[in-house]
């Protein structure tokens, strides 16, 4: 999509260049499978469980999160200050919707 | 014989006059199309100039098509609710028939017309007042289109195919739990709201893009219309609230046909989970479809009095205050629903702090008017309209907000009549607004201002006498989703009003439809390009504007650009050709048949998914996967167009301005 978007607009996005062959998004590509297989195993083995299951899974997440961010969205080569306002409303939003539901949701409703 | 028998009346719905109507009117009217088109032999003009188009012009044309024809259908079926609603002991709809009108009607109008009519505006306008020759991803942006496109029409599908879904646009389980609704129509709700919902993520994204990185050199952050501020509020809301709603909608459809138990109490789910997470996005949507609203007030009050806007960085201050404080604010939707006090307690004051940017807005725009040569032309009197109700909203909006009082008013009419006059008061006051100030530079002719002065009064009319005594209804015990009542409530005149007030409301959508065709027929053809004396970029060019919007890229010197250039005689120019040295070749993405193609493949699978034919899923989703893989392979995206035909255009644009200067 940028790529297009760059040749369509070219003063829109910085020139990036194009390596010969995408080896970043491959490797991404190939770890973001394994982490996904990886929390899928966490979830249906029967191997761990409790506070360590879901330990393991968060950090898995997490681990994702950097994947996505550092191989897909280029946030290492640094930009400019609207990049940096956007990752750090995006941290903030996600950590109020994870710290809120959990929050909301301890009146304890669930069924066990 | 008679499977095939039982298989139809099953697949299409039966047993209704109502339906039986549309079906004839459906047939009919699909026909009518069809065959005009082929008498006409515009099959190819129809594929090649609009079906496969990726410019932002034309995509803004066919979003407001679908948002005008969506408001048409759930305005009738708030009619028809307010039919069954105007005396007591009404038998006119079933109790069943009510719930799915109204699940419908919601559903329809926050999604299916309220967010394509925002999406309208923001094609038509952004690229033109930053200055720039299309978004930052044109072929995406039709990608987006066709999502929505094929999303409404599976939702819509559900009226006559299966059986619509009744479980209200909230479709809370377990209710919707395939063991409460086990019909398609949920799965169609689901469906069409997941489809659609990419496409309003990808329509984010490419917004906000367009404003960071596609501005005119010399457009500072500073300098960026106020239209545009509230557009990239909006879209940041969308890129982080969207999701939550993809996500929630995806566990409950993993539900309904996997057999999971996300929201299933029996294994352990959480049906509460449900109501989190929808309203994590359902909230920040109020938001997203609002403040756009507000960037049209921005701009209709400064060009309308012939000021800038007061307060300039007070109000882009109040919308990204809004944008992040409206975030969260969520759980106030389910105060009733057993949270504790200090939960309740945090977001009824952050609900109320809301409050505060907003009324900074407001004031920021009663200052603008002060002392401004107002002009009372159609999109300021939608402005004007939208302060007091507006201010009814807010005032009732803090009555919900306590939440001690909420245990009151929750589900109530009271609520009812609370947000729609936050949603017809604000949002699509402001979207009309937007539609008729930015309707002749899309088109090129301007919209009658007698018949739409009609529209207008009898739409404030009907908005007050609609929503006006359901306040009341409210407060004296009549609950939300109440599909019949005794005749001993005492509630028998203000229903018949409130009913009355809908029937003007009405009346008034079928005045704009005639101004429309009116004008179609007979507008004033707007020669100028500027028929507002406007103060930004947009109105520096010729209407409607050419394929590549600027023949030459402005560059910009102040906020209020093209007005600056007005006052200081500078756009005496813009009559005149462009200087020929400054023109060079543009560059210009292709019009591509994929978006259209995609859309069309996750229809398949989507209806597929809703009758549970899992064979039809694959088809669509091979079909996405070889469009996908067709526009990895593609070369040809692009193409240049030369200086003659620019040349040739901007001569043939500005005949109707040199005609103007010398009769
Ligand atoms: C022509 C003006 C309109 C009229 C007369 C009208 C009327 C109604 C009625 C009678 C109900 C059902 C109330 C109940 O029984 O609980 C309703 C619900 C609703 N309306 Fe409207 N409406 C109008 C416009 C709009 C617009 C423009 C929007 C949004 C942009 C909207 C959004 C909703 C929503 C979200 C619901 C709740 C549906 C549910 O309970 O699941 N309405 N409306
Ligand atoms: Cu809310």
């Amino acid at each position: 999509m940028s790529s297009q978007s760059n040749t369509a607009h070219r003063h829109a996005a910085s020139a990036v260049h194009e390596p010969s062959f995408p080896w970043k998004q491959v490797i991404g590509y190939v770890l973001s499978l394994l982490l996904t297989g990886a929390t899928l195993w966490c979830g249906f083995g029967h191997g761990l469980h409790g506070g360590v299951l879901q330990t393991t899974m968060m950090v898995l997440g997490m681990l994702q999160v950097l994947v996505q961010l550092l191989l897909f969205m280029h946030l290492s080569e640094g930009g400019t200050t609207s990049h940096i306002w956007m990752i750090l409303l995006g941290f903030f939003f996600t950590f109020v919707v994870v710290a809120a539901s959990i929050w909301i949701m301890t009146f304890g409703y669930q069924v066990q | 014989m008679s499977g095939l028998n039982a298989f139809l009346s099953h697949f299409f719905v039966t047993g209704d006059p109502l339906i039986y109507a549309s079906d004839v009117l459906i047939v009919l009217v699909s026909l009518g199309i069809i065959v005009t088109l082929t008498y006409l032999k515009k099959w190819k003009w129809l594929w090649r100039e609009w079906l496969t188009t990726v410019d932002h012009k034309r995509i803004a044309i066919m979003y407001l098509i679908a948002a005008i024809l969506m408001l048409f259908r759930g305005g009738a079926d708030a009619e028809l609710l307010r039919t069954q609603l105007a005396v007591p002991n009404n038998s006119f709809l079933t109790a069943e028939h009510y719930d799915q009108i109204f699940t419908t009607h919601g559903t329809i109008m926050i999604l299916f017309m309220a967010m394509p009519m925002m999406f309208a505006l923001f094609n038509a306008a952004v690229p033109l007042q930053i200055g720039a020759r299309d978004v930052a991803f044109p072929y995406l942006n039709a990608i987006s289109f066709w999502l929505f496109f094929f999303g409404c029409l599976l939702f819509n599908l559900s009226f006559v195919i299966g059986g619509s879904p009744d479980g209200g646009w909230t479709s809370y389980p377990p209710l919707t739990e395939l063991g409460f609704s086990p019909g398609p129509g949920e799965n169609y709700y689901i469906l069409g709201i997941l489809i659609s919902g990419l496409g309003s993520t990808a329509t984010g994204i490419n917004f906000m893009a367009t404003i960071l990185k596609m501005r005119a050199p010399g457009m500072t952050l500073m300098k960026l219309p106020l239209f545009c501020w509230s557009v990239l509020s909006s879209s940041i809301i969308i890129l982080f609230a969207f999701p939550a709603l993809t996500v929630a909608l995806a566990l409950l459809l993993l539900d309904r046909t996997m057999g999971t138990d996300f929201f299933t109490i029996l294994h352990g789910g959480n049906p509460m989970q449900f109501v989190n997470l929808f309203w994590v996005w359902g909230h920040p949507e109020v938001y997203i479809v609002v403040l756009p609203a507000f960037g049209v007030y921005s701009e209709v009050v400064s060009t309308f009095s012939r000021k800038t806007v007061f307060g300039y960085k007070s109000m882009v201050f109040s919308l990204l205050a809004i944008t992040v404080i409206g975030y969260l604010t969520w759980a106030h939707h389910f105060f009733t629903m057993g949270a504790g006090a200090s939960v309740n307690t945090f977001f009824a004051i952050s609900t109320m702090c809301v409050g505060i940017p907003t009324g900074v807005k407001m004031f920021n725009w009663l200052f603008t008017m002060f002392r401004g040569r107002i002009q009372f032309k159609l999109p300021m009197l939608w402005t004007l309209a939208f302060i007091p109700a507006f201010a009814i909203a807010g005032a009732t909006g803090i009555m919900l907000a306590a939440a001690p009082a909420d245990y009151q008013f929750h589900n109530s009419q009271f609520l009812v009549a609370h947000f729609h006059m936050a949603l017809i008061g604000g949002v699509v006051f402001g979207y009309v607004a937007g539609m008729y100030y930015w309707w002749p530079k899309l088109f090129g002719f301007s919209l009658d201002e007698r018949l739409g002065r009609w529209a207008f009064w009898l739409w404030q009319i009907g908005f007050y006498g609609c929503f006006g005594p359901q306040f009341a209804l409210g407060f004296m015990g009549m609950t939300r989703r109440m599909y019949t009542y005794p005749a001993n409530m005492g509630w028998n005149t203000l229903n018949l009003v409130s009913t009355c007030g809908a029937y003007l409301m009405g009346v008034a959508f079928l005045f704009i439809g005639a101004q429309i065709v009116y004008s179609i027929l007979k507008g004033k053809r707007d020669v100028t390009g500027d028929p507002w004396d406007g103060r930004t970029l947009e109105w520096s060019i010729p209407s409607p504007p050419p394929l590549y919007n600027f023949a030459v890229i402005p560059t910009v010197q102040a906020r209020d650009e093209w007005w600056r250039r007005k006052q200081s005689g500078e756009a005496a120019q813009r009559a005149a050709f462009p200087a020929e040295a400054s023109l060079q070749p543009i560059h210009m993405p292709r019009n591509s048949s994929i978006p259209f193609l995609v859309g069309l493949s996750f229809f398949v699978g989507g209806f597929g998914t809703v009758f549970h034919w899992y064979g039809m899923s694959i088809v669509g989703g091979v079909g996405i996967l070889l469009c996908l893989l067709a526009r990895s392979l593609q070369e040809n995206v692009d193409y240049y167009v030369p200086v003659d035909e620019i040349k040739r255009t901007e001569i043939h644009l500005r005949e109707g301005v040199t005609h103007g200067l010398h009769v």
